[in-house]
């Protein structure tokens, strides 16, 4: 990498010379104005708002899509260019209806934020909207094309970034939408509810669907008992939407605002990641120990990593996990264990659990085993934006809010049940008690640090005592396909299984990086939340999942042992082939 | 047929040689089809095998450029210029094979303004320089 | 027979031209010398009759029985050419031989078309065909040779932007690594241009020996046609062609014995305009949706499958094999300073003669239109020109004087583009042409960019309220806004260039806006909104053929008397304006 000489409006820079003209302007504080540029994604150039002007051209030129070269003189404001950007941003704007009051991105939107900063006072052309309804078939998504700017941040997400392919330019020219291929709704689609495409939408065309309204139903119920969980990402993001530093643990204030929006009964998921990691540790260890032949093991608890492995890879369904994910396992805690502690039956509950993720909405109903309670295990799902839209709403001042309690036994849970909520977190906390279930011993390092961070695949070999177990961690689904390739190819020849554990999460970064996660995500916003999860890690003086003495005595009271009869009815679940197209 | 190699392709070009002393060349572009020039090259390969006339030799081509007086056909002979016939519907064809091809007597009024030397570059003989 | 006279005459062909020169050449005993053939008339020439002398390609005009005497007595019998009466066009074609001044057309490009039987490849050989890559093997020539023959040829990119094309082979050529691709861009949308798909139709093997040329000269073995769909003939011929090139060693692996291998494939395009664009092109290949990219990164180091590619378009490979065969410096020789060589162009519209023609660079519009052309229909006006499609611009019949070259059209808010070029005359009305153009871009536009995708349809929305009459005088400055951020913000060429027509309407014909929008008048009465047709009682004789022609029977009245439209029925089609002999129809 070099270095070169650039400047930019009259000014002369150094920078990198694998930086576009955007990003070395933004480093050195100038901001120019762009709808479709992410920094997740390749540029697509589609919005025309960040032209810039070259000297020696007379043409402008994208500055998201051009890289820097030495001695290149950018002028990237003057009345020509604001006049320019002013009409694409009115003709964008008369694309899209005037509905900013009634949006669910309402104040949190690009395209509002820069008419305002643009100081557009008036409609200079026609409105012309898009004449489609919006796609509500899935439970997690709404996509509306008449709010959609065709920035196409969300093709490149689900198509690149995620190689599911579920969205697709439609048509040509002003009819051209964003929805499957083939004339067919998101839940016929290939679309596996990740949420991507809402997290990295500039406006308010695909968003998570609001349950706001059903979880204030639900608490004004009088004859229900209102509880909730929070899932381990949302604590180090929840404080954003409140202007605290990305990445600030809220874990107390958390707790206590849901006393006060008024849930009878507060939890935590990492509780319910340490049972997962009792029970998929245990899987992990019979299969190492007893059935060799049958590994590797894949963790199942990331939802849109399930639905994507039914869809494109049903033929590996016998390798996942049966273990639920930690919200649902929780779930059916509370209905079951918790109910008859409190003298209340399982409908009488009722569970709202606060989730990164889009895909959570989906996974409450993905099949009849998560009505193991005997009624549907939770009954809402909340994104983490959802839960900071009800906050506001409620009137709550969150900052001055104290740190409070969890209540337990369902809300107590060790360093190993939070980091859960990124990329790595669940190999790592598995590999911390089935180290101990195999050795009787504790791992010398307990910080796998080869498993974390943001390299999209990361393999390591751990050694249990001299047992090699070979693990890979995969984020971002599009590179799941590398690892699933290689199971595949040793199936088919007969050579050793390159791997033993694979860990894999839908989105890039894990949880803590949801779909349901608060906007404007980027790598340093993922590193600064990932720090935080660590860092609750490290406050805890348990930090394995099997030394969590409420863990022990649910199952020395209730589930009796892990894999036993009682856990496999409650605590599993299991898997079907689905087609890629329903339609 | 056999690859060739870096000798042979020049001998290929001066060897290949026109086989009969007559041509008729139809315009056989999309604009010539479209126009009716399908028709015309049938009735033409049509009426040779069913009239015995071995020594004509019929080719098809692609747009003369002359799009607007499609269909197109060229009448070669040994010993007068190359003729372009434009607008030709079946019942000049059946003339200029009749008239044409068979008599040497060039169809009056169908004729193009202009050789087809103009277009169709004579093999034989350049004309004569001014 | 050792001369022949071919006769034009104008209309229909009573005259007693013909048998005048019939009994003046008896008269002299030329009549078994001199062989007279008359012809249809099809509008060569501009003034008429006239008279060619074949072999001697002399057009002799002003025939009076006087000069008819004299020409027989001069040029028959003194074999002396009558220089006062000769016509200023010897012929509007000439061939690559013999370029002269007295001809119009010449033909590099389409150099074998209608001499070649394009199913055939020993046709093409025989015309020289495959020359051009024999000269490289055979003289061991290197590809920095081949690529500097193309420099000095001055050769440019016939796609439209005018790209120098050595430059082009040049950059991928540089890229080291050897998986490479020539692309030939076959994916002609224009309305009213099609040069490339008559040249594949009729030349298959120059598209495929210029291929393999580049192929040469930037290191590739591989090469892909991406041809529409919609050409069902040209693939065909293309397929035979390959086929037959194949088996004679000329594609394929080691290409006429040596150690070159090259071959070429198929790729069809599903119809979408903008896969012209290449980066868009390259997109539809790899089998995504043909939508442009930035660049940066050019095709030329990062193109097929992220690889360096070569992209010309037809008309360009058709030109390579000639400047190897013939050599750089004579194709420099023809042309402008800037752009060498010739153009082919479609033309169509109101001229007399429509079709596919190739002239030299720097022929003025003027010469095209008329001396080629023909001039206008039914002695017509002429208005304007459009080139380049619905990326070019209008050209007015003011500046038909301007010489043909990728500079001088684009001064004028035009482009060479491809080379469609469609000519207006007095009954085209520039708003509705503009919005005839507007309509296709918009359709076409792949929707990617937002000034291209919501900057056309709010252009297009503007222009049908001018024709329909609800237009302010806002709107245009709405329309040179929008027409300016689409030019400098749109991401590909198709966006660019959709306001062209538009703003260069706009830009030499004013008043045509100004009447639609404050007078709401239409003069040509294209704009159906903004006209009435009215029957005038006084000079209506009641023929009735009006009230015959009308297609929706809005007219009526009885024989011999006055008739009248009925407006609620009318459709405004002009119909009964175009019939009616006696002026009685008003179009107001």
């Amino acid at each position: 990498m070099s270095i070169v000489n650039i400047k930019i409006n009259e000014r002369t820079y150094q920078v990198n010379e694998d930086l576009s003209i955007l990003e070395a302007a933004r480093l050195m504080q100038v901001k120019i104005p762009t709808l479709c540029s992410h920094p997740d994604l390749s540029q697509s150039a589609a919005c025309g708002l960040c032209v810039v002007k070259l000297k020696g051209t007379s043409k402008m030129i994208r500055a998201c899509a051009t890289p820097v070269e030495e001695g290149m003189e950018i002028t990237t404001h003057d009345a020509e260019l604001f006049e320019i950007r002013k009409t694409v941003l009115e003709l964008i704007l008369s694309n899209h209806p005037n509905s900013c009051l009634t949006c669910q991105r309402n104040q949190e939107c690009e395209l509002q934020r820069l008419a305002a900063e643009f100081g557009i006072r008036e409609e200079s052309f026609e409105k012309k909207l898009r004449d489609k309804p919006a796609d509500t078939s899935t439970t997690s998504l709404i996509l509306d094309p008449v709010k959609c700017i065709g920035c196409g941040r969300c093709v490149e997400v689900c198509q690149k970034v995620q190689n599911v392919f579920a969205l697709e330019f439609i048509g040509r020219g002003f009819k051209m939408r964003i929805a499957p291929a083939g004339n067919i709704t998101l839940n016929e689609s290939p679309c596996i509810k990740c949420g991507q495409c809402s997290a990295h939408c500039p406006v308010g065309a695909i968003v998570e669907k609001d349950e706001t309204a059903a979880v204030w139903t639900g608490l004004r119920n009088e004859k229900l008992y209102p509880v909730v969980q929070i899932a381990p990402a949302t604590r180090v993001a929840l404080g954003e939407a409140f202007g605290l530093e990305t990445g600030t643990l809220v874990t107390g204030k958390m707790y206590a605002l849901l006393r006060r929006l008024g849930f009878k009964a507060v939890f935590d998921t990492s509780f319910g990641a340490d049972l997962t990691i009792m029970e998929e540790a245990s899987e992990l260890v019979d299969l190492l120990k007893n059935h060799p032949d049958h590994l590797p093991l894949i963790t199942s608890c990331c939802p849109s990593w399930v639905d994507y492995l039914e869809k494109f890879y049903p033929d590996l369904i016998e390798h996942f996990s049966t273990a639920k994910s930690p919200h649902e396992m929780l779930g059916v805690m509370a209905k079951t264990y918790f109910a008859e502690k409190q003298g209340l039956k399982a409908q009488d509950i009722f569970m709202t659990s606060i989730m990164p993720c889009t895909s959570k909405k989906y996974e409450i109903t993905r099949t009849d085993e998560m009505f193991a309670s005997g009624v549907q295990d939770i009954d809402v799902v909340l994104t983490t934006r959802e839960l900071a839209r009800m906050t506001k709403a409620s009137g709550i001042d969150f900052l001055s809010l104290p740190d409070e309690d969890a209540d337990n036994i369902l809300g107590e849970y060790t360093g190993a049940g939070v980091i859960f909520g990124a990329t790595g977190g669940v190999m790592e906390a598995a590999l911390r008690t089935a180290y101990y279930f195999i050795t009787g011993e504790k791992l010398a390092n307990i910080d796998v640090q080869p498993v974390r961070g943001l390299t999209g695949i990361k393999r390591a070999e751990i050694d249990i005592k001299g047992q090699k177990v070979k693990t890979a961690v995969a984020h971002g689904i599009g590179n799941v396909h590398v690892l699933m390739e290689e199971i595949r190819e040793a199936r088919r020849s007969g050579k050793p299984m390159p791997y033993h554990f694979i860990e894999v999460m839908a989105c890039y970064g894990g949880c803590i990086s949801g779909g349901g996660q608060p906007y404007w995500v980027n790598n340093e916003v993922r590193k600064k939340r990932t720090a935080g999860v660590y860092q609750d890690d490290k406050n805890h003086k348990l930090r394995m999942s099997h030394e969590n003495p409420f863990i022990q005595k649910l199952y020395g009271t209730y589930l009796g042992k892990p894999l036993g009869e009682k856990s496999k009815k409650l605590l599993h679940t299991d898997y079907k082939p689905r087609p890629l197209y329903y339609k | 047929m056999v690859k060739l190699n870096l000798n042979e392709l020049e001998k290929l070009r001066k060897n290949t040689k026109d086989e009969c002393s007559t041509e008729i060349i139809v315009s056989m572009g999309t604009c010539g089809i479209a126009a009716g020039g399908n028709e015309v090259y049938d009735y033409f390969s049509k009426e040779i095998v069913k009239q015995g006339l071995p020594d004509v030799l019929l080719k098809k081509t692609g747009c003369l450029g002359l799009c607007y007086i499609e269909p197109n056909v060229i009448v070669k002979t040994k010993d007068q210029p190359a003729i372009l016939y434009g607008n030709v519907n079946m019942e000049t064809a059946i003339r200029i094979l009749n008239e044409h091809v068979r008599n040497s007597q060039i169809v009056n009024d169908f004729v193009v303004a202009m050789p087809s030397e103009d277009i169709y570059c004579l093999c034989k003989k350049q004309p004569e320089k001014r | 027979m050792n001369r022949y006279i071919f006769l034009s005459e104008p209309g229909n062909r009573s005259s007693d031209l013909f048998f005048y020169i019939q009994k003046a050449l008896a008269e002299k005993g030329l009549d078994k010398k001199i062989g007279l053939v008359r012809t249809q008339n099809v509008g060569f020439y501009s003034s008429m009759p006239v008279m060619r002398v074949i072999p001697d390609d002399i057009v002799y005009k002003d025939l009076t029985h006087e000069n008819i005497n004299r020409i027989i007595e001069e040029h028959f019998i003194h074999k002396k050419p009558v220089t006062q009466l000769l016509h200023k066009v010897a012929s509007p074609y000439v061939r690559l031989e013999n370029r002269n001044e007295y001809y119009k057309q010449f033909r590099i490009v389409l150099r074998n078309m209608g001499c070649i039987d394009p199913e055939n490849i020993r046709d093409y050989i025989k015309r020289d065909g495959y020359r051009g890559l024999e000269k490289i093997l055979k003289n061991k020539m290197t590809p920095d040779d081949v690529i500097d023959e193309l420099k000095i040829s001055g050769l440019r990119g016939r796609g439209g932007a005018g790209f120098p094309t050595w430059k082009k082979w040049k950059l991928t050529q540089e890229v080291p690594g050897d998986e490479k691709y020539v692309i030939c861009n076959a994916d002609e949308g224009d309305p009213g241009a099609y040069m490339d798909r008559s040249t594949l139709e009729g030349d298959p093997h120059s598209i495929l020996e210029g291929m393999t040329i580049a192929g040469f000269a930037v290191g590739s073995r591989q090469g892909y046609i991406y041809i529409r769909a919609e050409y069902p003939l040209a693939i065909k011929r293309l397929e035979i062609a390959i086929s037959q090139a194949r088996e004679l060693g000329l594609l394929g692996p080691n290409i006429l014995g040596t150690d070159f291998s090259f071959d070429i494939e198929l790729r069809w395009g599903a119809g979408a305009f903008v896969c012209g664009e290449e980066t868009a092109l390259i997109a539809s290949i790899e089998g995504n949706r043909g939508m442009p990219r930035p660049r940066p990164p050019y095709p030329s180091v990062k193109g097929l499958w992220d690889k360096p590619s070569v992209i010309n378009n037809v008309e360009t490979y058709a030109n390579v094999p000639v400047i190897l065969d013939k050599g750089g410096s004579w194709f420099a020789k023809i042309g402008t300073e800037t752009s060498k060589g010739t153009k082919v162009f479609a033309l169509t519209g109101k001229t007399k003669n429509s079709g596919l023609i190739e002239v030299p660079m720097g022929m003025t519009l003027r010469e095209i239109i008329f001396d080629i052309g023909g001039g206008i229909k039914d002695n017509k006006k002429i208005k304007a020109v459009q080139t380049g499609g619905p990326s070019g611009g209008v050209i007015p019949e003011s500046y038909l004087d301007t010489p043909v070259s990728y500079e001088s059209l684009q001064k004028l808010g035009s482009i060479m583009g491809s080379g469609g070029m469609i000519v207006m005359d007095e009954d085209d009305c520039m708003v509705d042409v503009s919005k005839y153009y507007l309509q296709f871009a918009v359709d076409e536009s792949c929707g990617k960019c937002s000034p291209c995708r919501i900057g056309g349809k709010q252009l297009y929305d503007l222009l049908e309220k001018i024709s329909k009459g609800s237009a302010v005088d806002q709107d245009l400055d709405r329309i040179k806004r929008i027409g300016q951020a689409m030019l400098k913000a749109s991401l590909c060429g198709l966006g660019q260039n959709t306001p062209n027509p538009v703003l260069s309407t706009l830009k030499y014909f004013p008043e045509e806006y100004d009447e639609h929008i404050r007078m709401k008048k239409c003069r040509t009465g294209k704009c159906k909104d903004l006209v009435t047709y009215l029957i005038d009682p006084d000079k209506c004789i009641g023929c009735s053929l009006c009230a015959l022609r009308c297609p929706v029977k809005a007219i009526t009245g009885e024989k011999k008397k006055p008739y009248f439209i009925h407006q609620d029925m009318c459709i405004k089609c002009g119909e009964c304006y175009n019939v009616c002999k006696f002026s009685a129809v008003k179009r107001d």
